[in-house]
């Protein structure tokens, strides 16, 4: 990182107090790849990263009459941040709910699912086998565990009996728990590389 | 429920080495509001501890920089220098305000974009050459001069949008229209009037720019948000564009338009702003050995003087001794500037 700074940050706080634009660069250029970073290791994900990173410093840009030393700039680059992370999160949680809650009920099957330490891989061979599925499977399966239709509602949209909607998530859920077997999940770390 | 927060399994979720049972336990104080308090602290710990020293190449934020100068752009703050008076008001000012920083916004925009087509429009430019005093008048009835050394410009169609651009210093005494407003454009600020008397002085060589308002109100813009002030007759705004902070004193505007009548008055003004005013008007450049000597302060008229006999009547007064240098030819075959040493007189 280069540092070549011929303000101290306390002189930069408060040209950016006064509106400086200046100012706001060269904090970006200080923070911005911390901040980016930091927030990536949290979201796992470059744009959740990137927006975060924007929005901390348009708040920041926002409030800078607020600011009053170097401590408090600090702290206040964090509590924002913080706040963003915290709610970007929290989002992404719910959304990516379905995925726990089936590798959640797997591992009933093979206890392994729950502490095997790559998540991340587990997810992504979770989504590649839902991928796979025979089309129409994959449709009703998506509908009851990604948008939680129920099983009726299903049926309606989609013109067949909810006997059948029945019967395509056990096959799909059969499928997953036989990909989840305990001799297959060894071998994930080796099938996450390959994917990369 | 609150639950401890296990800095461990926070710090291999961050790392991208968790499990599901890790996962679901890091979703859970996130989303427990009543871990929210105890989840920063964690969090802060690891932002501190945060490296900043990267392996591998820096991601490339450049377009996430440039959206937010747009942003930033868009706004158009207002910064009082006299801020005590004004901090208890931000909030509501700047609500109230918000149809005039539009307007501003717009008045701007427009001189950029009058800058911009320079190359398309025709373009009217008033130069006074250097130790000269250039009397101008403008298509509206505005009329001014224009210091040594200076240029003024403005485009053919200045009728519909009254827009001038300044390098170096002029006095205005703009014709007044209540429907059209009148823009000075410099490099660091623009000054927005209806109809009034004003110096501005914002030479490219010199880290200032200064307004001095005589009559009537006007208001300064500092570019990209950076401020607006309002100013009354007898102010004098300065800009410094290296700490990019201005200030307001109280002064006596006369004083700083007399050079247009060929006089130059100095009202116990410091020796380093006398030299650097009679400097601009000869066209000579001063060369002050002793600083000390810059902090003598002096009080005088001159009316169409020679430099030499200025620079006589000075020493009388002030504790200055000083010598002529030859003017020395340059590369390009043009005499530079006159050059005379100012030393303290032992």
């Amino acid at each position: 990182m280069k540092n070549q700074q011929t303000h101290t940050e306390q002189q930069l706080i408060s040209l950016l107090r006064n509106g400086s634009q200046f100012a706001f660069e060269r904090l970006f250029e200080n923070y911005s790849q911390k901040l980016y970073r930091f927030s990536l290791s949290y979201l796992k994900s470059e744009t959740e990263a990137e927006e975060i990173v924007q929005d901390v410093f348009l708040k920041l840009w926002e409030n800078r009459e607020k600011l009053r030393n170097e401590t408090s700039f600090q702290s206040y680059l964090f509590t924002i941040a913080f706040n963003d992370i915290h709610k970007h999160f929290n989002k992404k949680a719910r959304d990516e709910r379905y995925r726990t809650e089936i590798l959640d009920s797997l591992s009933g099957e093979n206890p392994a699912i729950e502490t095997n330490p790559d998540f991340e891989a587990l997810v992504i061979k979770l989504e590649s086998l839902i991928e796979q599925m025979p089309e129409r499977r994959k449709e009703i399966f998506r509908k009851r565990k990604k948008e939680a239709k129920s099983v009726k509602d299903i049926a309606r949209e989609m013109s067949i009996s909810p006997k059948t909607v029945e019967n395509q998530i056990t096959e799909a859920m059969n499928f997953l728990k036989k990909e989840f077997g305990n001799d297959r999940i060894s071998g994930l770390l080796f099938f996450y590389v390959f994917l990369e | 429920m609150k639950e401890p927060i296990d800095y461990k399994i926070l710090r291999k979720f961050v790392l991208g080495k968790y499990s599901l049972k890790d996962f679901k336990l890091v979703s859970r104080w996130f989303e427990d509001k009543s871990s929210e308090a105890d989840l920063k602290i964690a969090i802060q710990q690891h932002w501190h501890e945060f490296s900043e020293d990267f392996s591998g190449n820096p991601k490339d934020l450049t377009s996430v920089l440039n959206q937010l100068k747009q942003k930033i752009a868009k706004e158009r703050p207002v910064v009082n220098f006299r801020k005590k008076i004004q901090k208890f008001y931000t909030r509501a000012a700047a609500i109230l305000l918000l149809p005039l920083i539009l307007y501003s916004v717009y008045s701007v925009y427009s001189t950029f974009q009058k800058v911009t087509s320079y190359e398309i429009s025709s373009l009217v430019e008033i130069v006074s050459p250097h130790g000269a005093r250039t009397h101008f008048q403008l298509p509206d009835g505005s009329q001014g001069w224009l210091n040594s050394g200076s240029i003024l410009k403005y485009k053919t169609d200045f009728q519909q949008k009254r827009t001038v651009q300044l390098i170096g210093e002029a006095w205005f005494e703009v014709a007044h229209d209540e429907k059209s407003q009148f823009i000075v454009g410099t490099p660091h600020l623009d000054v927005q009037v209806l109809g009034t008397k004003f110096n501005v002085a914002a030479f490219p060589e010199e880290k200032v720019t200064e307004v001095v308002l005589q009559e009537g109100k006007v208001k300064v813009n500092g570019y990209n948000g950076l401020f607006t002030v309002d100013m009354k007759p007898d102010e004098k705004f300065t800009y410094n564009r290296d700490t990019q902070s201005g200030t307001i004193q109280t002064v006596n505007a006369g004083q700083f338009s007399s050079w247009k009548d060929g006089l130059l008055v100095f009202r116990n003004e410091p020796l380093s702003e006398v030299l650097k005013r009679i400097g601009r008007w000869y066209n000579v450049e001063f060369v002050i050995t002793d600083p000390e000597i810059s902090k003598f302060r002096y009080r005088a008229t001159f009316q169409e003087e020679q430099i030499e006999e200025v620079i006589r009547l000075i020493s009388l007064t002030a504790p200055i001794s000083y010598s002529f240098k030859k003017r020395e030819m340059g590369e390009d075959g043009v005499f530079k500037k006159r050059i005379i040493t100012i030393k303290r007189k032992i």
